[in-house]
């Protein structure tokens, strides 16, 4: 073929000139273009994000102050934080493969309101401009949590322009959420009850919930924040009356499930990963399904445990930390059901399996330290640590960012209707798997060793461990390469995938890869439960 | 680049604790993420696609397991989180007997001050093998006080005071750092503690360094001490003797608070003896207890929380003290307190004593500031409008008092009208002058009165 496949399909149903082939793009309301607008723009995010890091990293291999300038280094690691937070990780997995494969999934044309679809990517973009206008103007240095006063009352850099980024961004994650429980709950085709949905369907609702509920308290605290900013109407700066802690429990009541909305897609994709390559239906399924439900609801009531050491009394510290402690179960149970379906397995190492079971290696060690951090005698010393900055990367990039790969791995040949270089693929998920462990474990070591985050220039005591970092991080962005690189070349040199490459029985895979625009040729009707695998 | 470590310093009476709590976790920790791999491993292995293994009736839940997996792991968390909670409650329990130290941070610098007035800029020096409680806040963002080698950290909040204890027990320098990002210089923001014996403590307390005066103003190369007579032993409230609540004193004297807040009550505003510590009724009925947010609330925003039977007449001082102002008053206000915090010991007196104390050539001018210094003419005023009488004329004069008794205004008279001021009051004027027997010295009565007869005897005016 001269063409690949995914332009192939993409463009010849509609275009046929240049013009109209944009247009078809930009005004589509089809969820599978809107997904791959999405996945190119949130891939782009993520390199600027990247590179971001790389500059940190690079700048903390000597104690010294001696690539880059202190206010040059805060607004790196502003850069890096609001940019993989905000515009990588929270609408990573939802808007790519949830956008991609919830009609799919439950046998539906398109999600319930199409052009709101298309609207919550232009919102997303319209955010995404507004935060690299703010980066190219100048940057801004508050670190992605804008804790006032120093964000409303001395910070001079664009924190107006930014924040209004995030807001702008904010909408786009309720729309999606509106739009993905409305869909599931109305659209699923005949017979697909709830108990039948694919867990990536159980944790994108769970998902969605957090989005709609929590997201607009964020919005409110973002939008106080430049009203104080712009207008000095004293809300969180206590020279003009207001009160700096009331902005913490605004943004983390926000922030903290936002965690959740990181995870429990990448859980719900690892969830699909071990059913396909065991060839079994997930072990304990209904504790998979409500453990997601579980942790989103816990995930509201925890948020104070980021301000143990920020005045809050003993009690509420208490109070927090014992919820927190909490969360730890259902997490736990998932990855315990995840380990009790490989038994009796037929089990075969792709690409995305490896990606799974490098999932589960590292986020139960950000889940354990998760626990470290709940014990609040321990959170005293080790939070606003490295400590705390390996952990939440090992939940992040090591769960969410491992599902995003794997998940993409496996949903490619659906996507593009191309397979992928299997081998090239397998060394991929071994480099990420090890650049990410030499880069953030030593942090564990050096934030116990009390080495602050944030630090511009650091004691020479620690150096050790940074350049163990750096080196770590160098190995990590090389991994995070190679998948570009063969991915797009498989658009054109990889071989036709099928419509079932993994012989999985999900409704996603009785359609053509990749799916004609309203999905299926006929309503599917669904008998039986989900991961009904035939014997090989 | 120096070797590799697993635990920091342990430099505090925290340190071993959390530590073990830490060791422990790891333990536990080691025992999910060191097995569960292996138990993976071991299940990708046998039951690899190509193994002819026994794949007949594979469970697809089983209660019993999931409820093992839910409570084991529940009752191991539960135990690390009351473990955790019962070292948190003793962290943050201050114990009655802590050396009080004020940090004040800012953009991009830590101050300590000590409570003999001397201060230092990014240091920190403490004693060992006593309870050190720190009463922090922030000129302007908020920062986050965080030793390491002690395992505690504390956020320290603009507008308002946080407190932090520890106590050291490793004499030796230990990394102070400011863990709350705050903006350019936030990684220099930090310097050292030294923990010193108890002996170099007190020795390096004396000598002279930075101090804060009570218009804020800092002086270098020399200590205040104590102006009165102090005990040698250590002693278990803050008092007058400790020279930064007598800076907050002359403070309370020369801003005029002593107009109203009459320590004998019966002022425009409450007395304000034994409040530090203590619940405040307020005008809504509810109450609140006077801690450091409190006291420095109603200094700052005075009408935000009154207490009840007093109206909101005290002007607002926002802007117009400086945190180091603000606390000398907050220890001032303490020493009036049993329940205030409480004082090093053994503040030392000897050495520069003498040197402090100004040789006044004048006795008469020396009166006159001392005269404005400590407030008197906020009441003694010269139009005769004030609280207390019009001095000018009064020396030598017969003077009516309340009991319709007349005594003739001569320097015995004055003497004991300044120290204790209550003993013989004019007619018309009420009980509200303070007693200043304790906090003046006789040369300092001595220049007052000079001061008092310049202004002219009966008959005899200038």
């Amino acid at each position: 073929m001269s063409t690949t496949a995914l332009i192939n399909h993409y463009a010849t149903n509609r275009a046929t000139t240049a013009s109209a082939w944009l247009k078809s793009w930009l005004l589509t309301v089809d969820h599978k273009r809107i997904a791959i607008l999405y996945l190119i723009s949130i891939n782009v995010f993520f390199l600027l994000g990247g590179l971001a890091a790389s500059a940190v990293r690079l700048e903390l291999v000597t104690p010294q102050g001696d690539l880059m300038s202190a206010d040059m280094y805060n607004r790196m690691f502003t850069l890096h934080g609001v940019i993989m937070v905000f515009f990588f990780l929270i609408p990573g997995i939802p808007s790519v493969l949830g956008n991609f494969l919830i009609p799919l999934m439950i046998g539906a044309r398109d999600l319930a309101f199409p052009k709101l679809n298309l609207l919550s990517w232009y919102l997303y973009m319209g955010g995404g401009i507004f935060a690299l206008c703010a980066a190219v103007f100048g940057g801004v240095d508050t670190g992605w949590t804008f804790y006032t006063p120093f964000s409303t009352s001395y910070s001079n850099s664009n924190v107006v322009l930014t924040i209004a980024g995030a807001f702008v961004m904010g909408f786009s994650s309720i729309l999606t959420g509106l739009n993905f429980i409305i869909t599931i709950h109305k659209m699923r085709a005949p017979g697909l009850t709830w108990f039948r949905l694919p867990l990536f369907i159980w944790a994108h609702y769970a998902t969605s919930l957090i989005q709609i509920l929590a997201t607009p308290v964020v919005a409110i605290a973002l939008l106080l924040v430049m009203v104080e900013r712009i207008w000095h109407v004293g809300v969180f700066d206590p020279a003009i009356g207001g009160d700096p802690v009331l902005y913490q429990h605004l943004f983390w009541f926000y922030s903290h499930p936002a965690v959740y909305i990181m995870i429990l897609p990448a859980m719900g994709v690892i969830s699909e990963l071990i059913a396909t390559f065991s060839r079994r239906r997930i072990f304990g399924y209904e504790f998979v399904a409500f453990s997601s439900i579980a942790i989103a609801i816990l995930g509201f009531l925890v948020w104070g445990h980021h301000m143990y050491v920020s005045s809050q009394s003993v009690y509420s510290g208490l109070v927090f930390g014992f919820i927190t402690m909490l969360v730890a179960i259902p997490s736990a149970i998932k990855v315990f059901n995840w380990t009790a379906t490989l038994y009796k397995g037929s089990i075969s190492y792709r690409t995305p399996m490896l990606y799974a079971l490098g999932f589960i290696g590292l986020f139960v060690i950000g889940g354990l330290t998760g626990i470290f951090l709940s014990v609040v005698a321990v959170d005293i010393h080790v939070t606003d640590t490295y400590f705390v900055v390996a952990h939440f990367h090992y939940v992040m990039v090591g769960g969410t960012m491992m599902a995003y790969l794997g998940g993409i791995h496996y949903w490619w040949p659906k996507m593009t209707g191309r397979m992928y270089n299997e081998a090239w693929g397998a060394i991929s998920a071994l480099v990420v798997f090890v650049g990410f462990n030499l880069t953030f474990f030593p942090q564990f070591v050096m934030g116990y060793l009390g080495m602050p985050r944030r630090y511009h220039v650091y004691p020479q005591e620690f150096q050790i461990y940074h350049v163990m970092s750096t080196a770590g991080s160098t190995i990590l962005g090389i991994g995070f390469m190679i998948p570009l690189v063969y991915l797009l070349l498989s658009l054109r040199y990889g071989r036709l995938a099928g419509d079932n490459p993994w012989n999985a029985p999900g409704l996603e895979w009785q359609t053509n890869s990749p799916p004609p625009t309203f999905n299926f040729e006929t309503q599917p009707i669904v008998t039986e439960e989900a991961y009904a695998f035939q014997p090989e | 680049m120096q070797g590799f470590f697993l635990f920091p310093d342990q430099a505090s009476t925290f340190a071993g604790p959390v530590d073990l709590l830490y060791f422990v976790l790891v333990m536990l920790s080691l025992l999910f993420a060191g097995v569960l791999p292996f138990v993976v491993l071991y299940l990708v292995v046998r039951y690899h696609r190509s193994q002819q293994v026994d794949r007949t009736n594979p469970p697809a839940s089983d209660l019993r397991l999931e409820l093992t997996w839910t409570i084991i792991p529940l009752i191991l968390a539960m135990i690390v989180f009351f473990w955790g909670a019962f070292l948190y409650v003793q962290m943050r329990t201050i114990p009655t007997q802590a050396i009080d130290i004020y940090v004040i941070g800012k953009q991009w610098m830590w101050h300590t001050q000590h409570s003999n007035g001397k201060r230092e800029n990014n240091e920190l020096h403490v004693p060992i093998g006593r309870s050190v409680r720190l009463i922090m806040t922030s000129q302007d963002v908020i920062h986050s006080f965080y030793v390491p080698a002690f395992r505690v950290k504390q956020d320290v909040l603009p507008g308002r005071y946080t407190t932090l204890w520890f106590e050291a027990t490793q004499v030796g320098k230990y990394h102070l750092f400011c863990a709350e990002y705050c903006g350019t210089e936030h990684s220099l923001m930090g310097g050292t503690v030294t923990v010193m014996s108890q002996s170099d403590y007190q020795a390096w307390l004396s000598t002279p360094g930075q101090v804060i005066m009570p218009d804020g103003t800092i002086q270098a190369g020399t200590v205040l001490v104590n102006t009165n007579d102090v005990p040698s032993k250590p002693i278990t409230s803050s008092s007058l003797s400790d020279p930064m609540a007598l800076a907050g004193e002359k403070l309370f004297t020369s801003l005029g608070c002593v107009s109203c807040h009459v320590m004998a009550g019966g002022g425009l505003g409450p007395s304000l003896k034994n409040v530090f510590g203590f619940d405040q009724p307020l005008a809504d009925g509810s109450t609140v207890k006077a801690d450091e947010n409190y006291i420095s609330e109603s200094i700052l925003r005075s009408t935000a929380k009154v207490v009840k039977g007093y109206a909101a007449v005290m002007p607002p001082y926002q802007g117009q003290l400086s945190n180091d102002q603000v606390n000398q008053l907050l220890a001032y206000i303490k020493s009036l307190s049993t329940r205030g915090g409480t004082a090093p010991s053994e503040v030392p007196t000897a050495a520069a004593g003498a040197t402090a104390a100004p040789v006044a050539a004048d006795l008469v001018a020396k009166g006159k500031s001392l005269f404005t210094k400590i407030g008197c003419v906020g009441c003694h005023m010269d139009n005769g409008a004030g609280l207390g009488p019009r001095l000018k004329g009064v020396y030598n004069s017969t003077v009516t008092l309340d009991d319709g008794t007349t005594v003739k205004a001569d320097e015995a008279y004055l003497h004991e009208s300044i120290v204790t001021s209550q003993a013989k009051v004019v007619k018309g004027y009420s009980m509200i002058m303070p007693v200043y027997k304790s906090q003046l010295k006789d040369d300092e009565v001595a220049a007052l009165i000079e001061y008092v007869k310049s202004l002219g005897s009966a008959g005899n005016q200038p």
